[in-house]
Parts: C-alpha cells; structure tokens; sequence
C-alpha cells in the first residue's frame, strides 16, 4: 500500500482542471486506490484503457494457441477497453493505468492492440465483447491484485469452467477491486448502451450479484470471473451491467473468440 | 468488499479443475420466445432464473413501464416476473 498523508481543498481531475471546491481539511492517511495507480509491472485487476477511452480493467494474461501468436503475451479485457469500441486501430497505444486515471501514451504504454473481435450494433446478437493487446513482457505480470494491507497478488487458474447459476465467483477490478457474488442465471440476453446512441444485443451471457453492494461498476469492465473457491477456475468476462446486476461473457466463448488460451 | 479472514484461499496455488464439475442443467428460453420478448420496446433483458429447486420463472429487464401491458404473465410455462431497472451499459 502508498499511503498518501494530505490535505483535501479542491478536487481536480486527472487534468488538473477543479471539479469541486470546498474547505481544506487536514486528512489522515488516504488509501490511494492501487487498482488505479501505474504499477509494474502491471498484474489483473488494474486500470488500463486504449488511448482514447476512458479506463478499464486488466482482466490477465493471454497466449495465442496458433504461430506466430504462441509467442505473444497478450492482455485480455474487452474491446470498449482495448479497441474502443470498435474504433482502434491494430496497433494503437494501451496505458497502464488508463487515461481518466492519468495514463498517457507513450509514457504509460503497456502494450499495443493485437486483435478485437467488432462489435455489432445492428441488432444481431453478439456474444463476446474482447480483445487482446500485445504487451511487453517486462510491463505485465500473470498474477491478479488485491488489496489487504498492502497489496497482495494471487494467481488464478488457466483451465475455464462452466457458468452455472448458484455459483460462487470473485473478481479484480480498477473500481469496485476484489468482491464477490454469485451467477444468478445463464443465457441471459441483454441491450447493452454503449454510448453515442449505440447499442449492441448480447445472447447467452452470464448473470452476477453480490450478497452485499455491487458486484461491479464502471471502470470495471475486462475483468476476469473465476470461482470463488481452491480452483480460481475462470468463468467470465465482466463487459456491463445495470441496477446491481453484473454482466459477463462466457470466457469459453472469450478465448475461441480471440483464438488465444489463458497465462495465469 | 470480502473480509480479511475470507481471504486464506488467495494464499495458495489455484486447485486443480478435475474435469468439467459444473454440469449446467438451467432452462433456456427459445429463440423464438427471446426475440418475441426483446422486440418490445422498453424490454432491454430476458433470462430464466431459478427461485427454488426445479422451480423456475422467466425475468423480463425493463427500463420503461410502457412496456408492462405488453408482457405476459406465463411463458413456455413458467410465471414471468418484472425487474425494472435502469438501462445496461457497458462498464
């Protein structure tokens, strides 16, 4: 953990202009919120984001199963994170953190998007919103974070299992960090709003609440679900959400999607 | 936020997968029946979720109440039930 030890007056945003004034008083330590910090190298569950978006989750690590992509160490998330909805382009710039939590590029550049599968939103049915970007491999690393006095990293396992409802599941994510839930129902279908009036129907998705709070809020998207137990089998991919429901593709259908298999 | 002590588990090497143990046996609506259900305006999610054991109903998302009137109340069977909600976004 970076304790901060400060003083609140004006909160700015991450470029510099005030968003809110009030009276300066004189703090404790403030936990900074690591899921959002520059780290490397750069573990699941923190802030990344394609250059022109806003900040997103690193969900973990991938490798191509076909040459010459066998050799690539590739982030997972999804494309409103690494491809910006559909608009980059192969190569474009991916931050650590992303930039609403200060990334800029080239500076902060953790990797380049490789490949992302578009999303449709002419009212056909989608069923993976995803992407990979081609990471340096001395920038990213195969463990997940959380915080608990510190923080702490954990690995998760490289072999999926089927989403089924009544199972327990966890994620790390740049906003709500580490929580967990439970499916509440599979193939599920849904309108996701994608912003600028675009909306794409996604079919045989996975549902997901918490017992307590939110399973997941925005800046949480890319994140990997896995059983909330001994296996850490991965499950999902966290892509939306809405009124306490959480949103995730099959990370089966994921990883066919982007021909790639997990590196955890 | 999960407790501290709930947490021993992050600790160790993730436990081997032996096999697939998660066998799904949940109901799925039809394609037709989806299509029939999301076409309605203000319907923005349809599932099936289980409320006991082999009891389950069908949940319509709904982020407009001028969609209420169109919805039915038993579909393939199972009773339906209204989740209003705000509209799904991509997080």
């Amino acid at each position: 953990m970076v304790p901060i030890e400060g003083r609140v007056g004006v909160i700015t945003s991450p470029g510099g202009a005030p968003l809110m004034d009030g009276p300066e008083v004189v703090t404790g330590v403030i936990d900074a919120s690591q899921h959002r910090m520059r780290l490397r190298p750069a573990p699941g569950g923190i802030s990344v984001g394609h250059f022109q978006i806003t900040a997103g989750t690193l969900g973990c690590l991938t490798r191509g199963r076909h040459a010459p992509r066998t050799s690539r160490l590739m982030i997972l998330s999804n494309n409103h994170v690494l491809a910006n909805s559909n608009a980059g382009s192969i190569g474009d710039c991916i931050a650590q953190p992303g930039p609403f939590d200060g990334g800029h590029c080239p500076a902060d550049q953790v990797a380049i998007l490789e490949r992302f599968v578009p999303i449709r939103f002419d009212g056909s049915v989608n069923f993976v919103d995803c992407a990979t970007a081609w990471a340096w491999p001395d920038r990213v690393r195969r463990e997940l974070m959380y915080i608990s006095g510190g923080i702490r990293y954990f690995n998760v396992g490289s072999t999926p299992v089927a989403a089924v409802p009544g199972l327990a599941v966890g994620k790390s994510g740049r906003t709500t960090q580490l929580t967990s839930g439970k499916i509440t129902a599979v193939g599920v279908t849904i309108r996701v709003n994608y912003g600028s009036g675009r909306v794409g129907v996604f079919g045989d998705q996975i549902s997901i609440r918490a017992g307590q709070g939110d399973f997941s809020q925005g800046g949480d998207s890319g994140s990997l679900i896995w059983t909330w137990d001994a296996r850490r089998a991965p499950v999902g991919l966290l892509f939306a959400g809405g009124s306490g429901t959480t949103f995730a593709n099959r990370i089966g259908r994921v990883l066919d999607a982007l021909d790639v298999n997990l590196y955890t | 936020m999960p407790q501290k002590k709930d947490l021993g588990f992050l600790n160790v090497p993730p436990a081997p997968v032996q096999g697939n143990q998660n066998t799904d046996q949940s109901k799925r609506l039809s394609d037709e029946t989806v299509s029939r259900l999301m076409a309605i305006p203000g319907v923005d999610g349809v599932w099936v979720e289980s409320v006991a054991r082999n009891i389950d109903e069908v949940v319509v998302y709904i982020t407009n109440s001028t969609a209420l009137s169109r919805i039915p109340a038993v579909v393939e069977n199972m009773p339906v039930r209204i989740q209003r909600g705000e509209p799904i976004r991509a997080y």
